[in-house]
């Protein structure tokens, strides 16, 4: 059987295109792959074996026709539960949803994939309606930790981390509120992008808080993270806030390295609380690249209470239909979450909102002076399943609200950023945070590959056991 | 900006959701009460740094970046 877990979704496409591969053949052994792996791992909600095989022969039809199948042809992909697609429901981690009729066509980024040649495997895991930063999902089970079965996969995108870090598909997409790509991505030690606000279109994903919400790539290799880019850059009139300028291809760009980046740790709020192993991960980054100057990211925990607020405020007057009619189908710990929303005082959303014009501008001036901005992606390693309390800084807290310590005050600004992840010896991978000004997706890009080239960042496949 | 987060207890919270959440009839399952409870001081907590900033007169609301 091929060992295709091993293969970036390029290598993959490429192999399809030059024949020594079919997309079938992929296919199958990507469904064989999570047949025996997702038993341990829950990565997966749905798996559309037929439609994807059918997809795959279509694939292979068109080789044979000797048309060009597109530039990711034959790998497989998956999209986390709030993505739309055609026949299946999307039930975004819930119970509620349960009900809904099946999607009567795909999410605008899953029809980009497609007509690139991707084949979908269907739905992943989330945290309910993506409020959450662990995916312990009451209806569906938490997803495990492919590098540590005992622990959480981080969220809410929990299921489309741990199906690329386990293998059973190359390239997946989640959506970022709070940190739901770069935290599961730091936590399952991949790869994963948060791009500029409005870059790609949410058009066909069940979205949390509008005004954060985007949607985003995971990989093991930087070079799919840009390809992914590439396909899913572009206007939609089908979502408000896709920006409308020229698209910027980056994957050309992506070998031209770093001369001239000027490039700066973040001090102050980011280098306080986190776990020793977490600043090892960032010390490798800054070592390989000789970066010792520091940075203070202005009001950093002032945007995060501003983040806090505003999410909390939206998500629970989205569902405030359901919680008033179905409170007993939510998952409880979520349900708590969103019933406390609504009853945020709205002098608070005010100032948080006003705030927020203030800090963007405060943090924008900085890439004035920076390319680039490392940080740690999350302030401890992946947490156990079950886990209600962590000690940061000397300091017992509640552990679930506080994994998104580092996340958050970036989350609702506009900025891109790459989670790119640290496999250190004998512990669970971490993640490093490239932030970057709002379109420097290039060149976070060329920095991601130019770690990964030098060997300090990597997604190994983990070993499931 | 007062204090109040640390000045209410468990109990001055419960009182707060009890009539905030009849006043926009939104429902608290009793079993849910003490989450919601505790998901409230943790947020007033959290948002302390963000009472204690100035806002300048004038300040607009930033609710979505789209460049």
């Amino acid at each position: 059987m091929v060992e295709f877990e091993k293969m970036d979704a390029l290598a993959i496409a490429e192999a399809v295109r030059n024949g020594s591969l079919t997309a079938r053949v992929v296919t199958e052994a990507a469904l064989a792959r999570i047949e025996a792996l997702d038993r341990k791992v829950n990565a997966f909600t749905t798996v559309t074996k037929e439609s994807a095989l059918a997809e795959a022969d279509a694939v292979d039809a068109l080789i044979a026709q000797g048309a060009d199948p597109g530039p990711l042809a034959g790998v497989p992909f998956a999209v986390k539960n709030l993505f739309d697609l055609e026949g299946v429901t999307t039930v975004a981690g819930s119970k509620i949803h349960q009900d809904a009729p099946p999607a009567e066509s795909d999410a605008i980024s899953v029809r980009k994939l497609k007509k690139a040649g991707a084949v979908s495997l269907g739905a992943l895991n989330m945290d309910e309606y993506a409020y959450g930063f662990t995916t312990e999902n009451s209806h569906y089970g938490p997803t495990h930790n492919p590098h540590h079965l005992d622990h959480v996969a981080g969220g809410s995108s929990g299921g489309s981390a741990a199906a690329v870090a386990a293998g059973m598909v190359p390239l997946t997409l989640g959506t970022d509120t709070n940190g739901s790509i770069r935290v599961p991505s730091a936590f399952c030690g991949i790869f994963g992008i948060q791009a500029t606000y409005g870059r790609f279109s949410r058009a066909g994903a069940l979205l949390f808080a509008e005004s954060f919400d985007r949607i985003g790539p995971f990989a093991r290799s930087v070079r799919d993270l840009a390809i992914s880019v590439d396909l899913l850059q572009g206007p939609d009139p089908e979502d408000k806030v896709c920006i409308s300028e020229p698209l910027e291809p980056v994957l050309p760009e992506l070998e031209e390295g770093i001369d001239g980046f000027r490039i700066a740790k973040a001090g102050g709020y980011f280098a306080e609380k986190g776990l020793p192993e977490v600043f090892a991960g960032l010390s490798k980054v800054t070592e390989a690249l000789e970066v010792s100057e520091e940075v203070e990211i202005p009001y950093a925990a002032s945007g995060r209470a501003a983040a806090y607020i505003i999410t909390g405020t939206e998500g629970g007057n989205f569902h405030m239909n359901s919680l008033r009619t179905r409170p007993q189908d939510f998952d409880p710990v979520v349900r708590d979450r969103f019933l406390a929303g609504p009853l945020i005082p709205g002098a608070w959303y005010v100032k948080a909102q006003k705030f927020r014009s203030i800090y963007r501008k405060a943090v924008l001036k900085l890439f004035e002076t920076y390319d680039v901005i490392l940080a740690p992606t999350t302030p401890t390693l992946a947490i156990k399943i079950g886990q209600e309390t962590m000690v940061l800084d000397g300091i017992e807290m509640a552990s679930r609200p506080n994994i998104g310590l580092y996340t958050q005050p970036l989350s609702f600004i506009g900025l891109p950023i790459i989670s790119v992840p640290i496999h250190l010896p004998g512990q669970l991978p971490v993640g490093v945070m490239l932030i970057g000004a709002p379109h420097s997706e290039a060149k976070l890009l060329r920095l991601a590959r130019y770690l990964e080239k030098a060997g300090v960042v990597k997604a190994p496949t983990a070993n499931v056991a | 900006m007062p204090e109040f987060p640390d000045e209410m207890d468990e109990a001055a919270w419960e009182a707060y959701v009890r009539l905030t959440s009849k006043i926009i009839d939104l429902p608290i399952p009793d079993a849910s009460m003490p989450g919601v409870i505790s998901t409230l001081m943790t947020t007033a907590k959290v948002a302390q740094p963000l009472l204690e900033v100035e806002i300048p007169e004038g300040t607009e609301m930033g609710p979505t970046f789209t460049s």
